[in-house]
């Protein structure tokens, strides 16, 4: 008998060692994804950007955009604001989830 | 490409131009109220042109009022406006109808035949036949009746063994088999005669299907012999004279025989050629001789004969080709070897090519060795088809 509470708290313990693994991932979805081994940006509501050369940005996971210029745009995401300074910049696609910007991309900046 | 990119756009596509403070919101707004827009371009400050569905256009004019910006279009594109344009000249509807009506019309038509795995009957005399059978170019394929077709098609040509008929699209697809001619010697003759041996050997099969074996399996027969006699004899009725057929085999024995030398001379010519003269008279040969005797030639004589007073005078003319003469000697086993590929050789090219359904039953070697050379010799004892018919002369 003893021997099977021991192994159940084992069990228990090696969870919380995994979920406990590493400090800084301190919100319960972000722990749950790691434990999972699933993609953080399908879980929790994180933005994914993808840049291709200097000329193609996709961004996955914006909120809105609040600057639009011929030369600057600025995003909006979940955790921050996302700076892309260029030329010719321009919305090749937009949709509720996804944005394009093509354009001759110089720079690409975080805001807190 | 430019009616392609119209049917692309059967729907309407519209560019959009937006003035106002607030072109960032309408953008935004748009995203939230489902409006699609795509190629979004920032001319100015306060300027964007975009592209839209013209179904959604509509919605627009709200989010316009909310963010107070002026919307004006730019650009029309797709098949959608240039109806539009022409919507009161009821010939372009006619032609576009007309146009579709003769599209379904005649893609239900044959347009192409094509005939495939006809060796000896031409295409155009089963073109000819299909015309006649029901299927031409132009005739529509609804309501074709291809078992018909096809029956009609074999009794009309006596030499189709198959064909079959697919209709692919507007081609119509003709697969045939023709039936296999059978060779001369297999054609079967009207004319009452007996199968004559036209070698001579061992007779080891012997299947009489029409008229009189003479020999059996065993027997030896001679060249010329009746070997399958075209007649029917019988203790109740007469004789009946037929046309002989049957499948005669025979075992002959073929010999082979060839002397290799151990030493080998080859003649390399070394492209110096002399050319001389001579006279002959009464078979008595002068050659004008200046070639040099340390060296071997090849001489090639040509000559004119005349008649002077009873004496056979000839003038000859010579050409003598140098050379000089390669050793090569070769092995017992070198020559063995060589030996075993003419013999293979001789047994395809000479003996199975040149005879019916021959095959080798035995093969006896024996190899005699002299002081300069080796003499090979080998009987192949072969099974071969034999027999030629030969029509009688008188029927008795």
């Amino acid at each position: 008998m003893k021997s099977n509470k021991t192994k159940n708290k084992k069990w228990y313990k090696e969870i919380l060692k995994s979920l406990n693994s590493k400090k800084s991932i301190s919100n319960v979805k972000d722990k749950f994804s790691y434990f999972l081994e699933l993609p953080q940006e399908v879980v929790s509501k994180s933005t994914k950007i993808t840049v291709i050369n200097n000329d193609s940005v996709l961004i996955e996971g914006y909120k809105q955009i609040i600057d639009y210029y011929d030369d600057y745009i600025k995003i909006k995401t979940n955790n921050s604001d996302i700076v892309i300074d260029g030329k010719e910049l321009d919305i090749k696609e937009i949709t509720d989830y996804d944005l394009v910007i093509e354009g001759t991309i110089y720079s690409l900046n975080y805001q807190k | 490409m430019i009616l392609t990119s119209d049917i692309k756009n059967i729907s309407g596509i519209v560019t959009v131009q937006i003035e106002g403070f607030f072109t960032e919101r309408f953008i935004n707004l748009c995203k939230i109220n489902n409006i699609k827009i795509w190629d979004v371009r920032n001319i100015v400050k306060g300027i964007i042109r975009f592209k839209i569905k013209i179904g959604d256009f509509k919605k627009l004019r709200k989010i316009a009022r909310k963010t107070k910006c002026k919307v004006t279009i730019k650009e029309k594109k797709g098949m959608y406006f240039k109806l539009f344009k022409y919507r009161k000249r009821k010939i372009v509807f006619i032609l576009i109808f007309l146009v579709i009506v003769f599209s379904i019309f005649f893609s239900n038509c044959i347009w192409n035949i094509d005939i495939e795995g006809n060796n000896y009957i031409s295409n155009q005399e089963i073109l000819e036949k299909l015309n006649q059978s029901g299927i031409y170019i132009g005739k529509c394929k609804i309501g074709l009746e291809k078992k018909d077709i096809i029956d009609k098609m074999r009794v009309e040509i006596n030499e189709l063994s198959w064909i079959g008929i697919e209709i692919d699209g507007t081609t119509a697809k003709i697969r045939v088999v023709e039936k296999t001619k059978l060779p001369d010697y297999a054609n079967q003759n009207n004319v009452p005669g007996d199968i004559i041996a036209n070698k001579s050997g061992v007779v080891s099969k012997i299947v009489p299907e029409n008229g009189t074996a003479k020999y059996v399996e065993g027997s030896y027969v001679q060249e010329g012999s009746v070997l399958i006699e075209g007649a029917i004899y019988s203790e109740f009725v007469d004789t009946e004279y037929v046309p002989a057929k049957g499948i005669v085999q025979i075992q002959s024995i073929y010999k082979y025989k060839k002397e290799y030398k151990f030493n080998n001379i080859n003649k390399i010519y070394n492209n110096k050629v002399k050319y001389t003269v001579g006279i002959t008279i009464n078979s008595k040969e002068n050659m004008l001789n200046y070639l040099n005797k340390s060296k071997k030639y090849d001489i090639n004589k040509s000559s004119k004969n005349i008649n002077l007073f009873g004496n056979n005078v000839s003038f000859d003319f010579y050409k003598c080709k140098e050379y000089t003469e390669d050793i090569n000697i070769l092995s017992k086993e070198d020559i063995l070897n060589i030996s075993e590929k003419d013999q293979e050789e001789y047994l395809n090219n000479e003996i199975l090519s040149k005879n019916i359904n021959a095959s080798l039953v035995e093969k006896t070697e024996n190899i005699e060795e002299t002081d300069d050379s080796i003499i090979v010799t080998v009987d192949f004892l072969v099974n071969e088809q034999i027999g030629v018919f030969r029509e009688r002369e008188t029927n008795e």
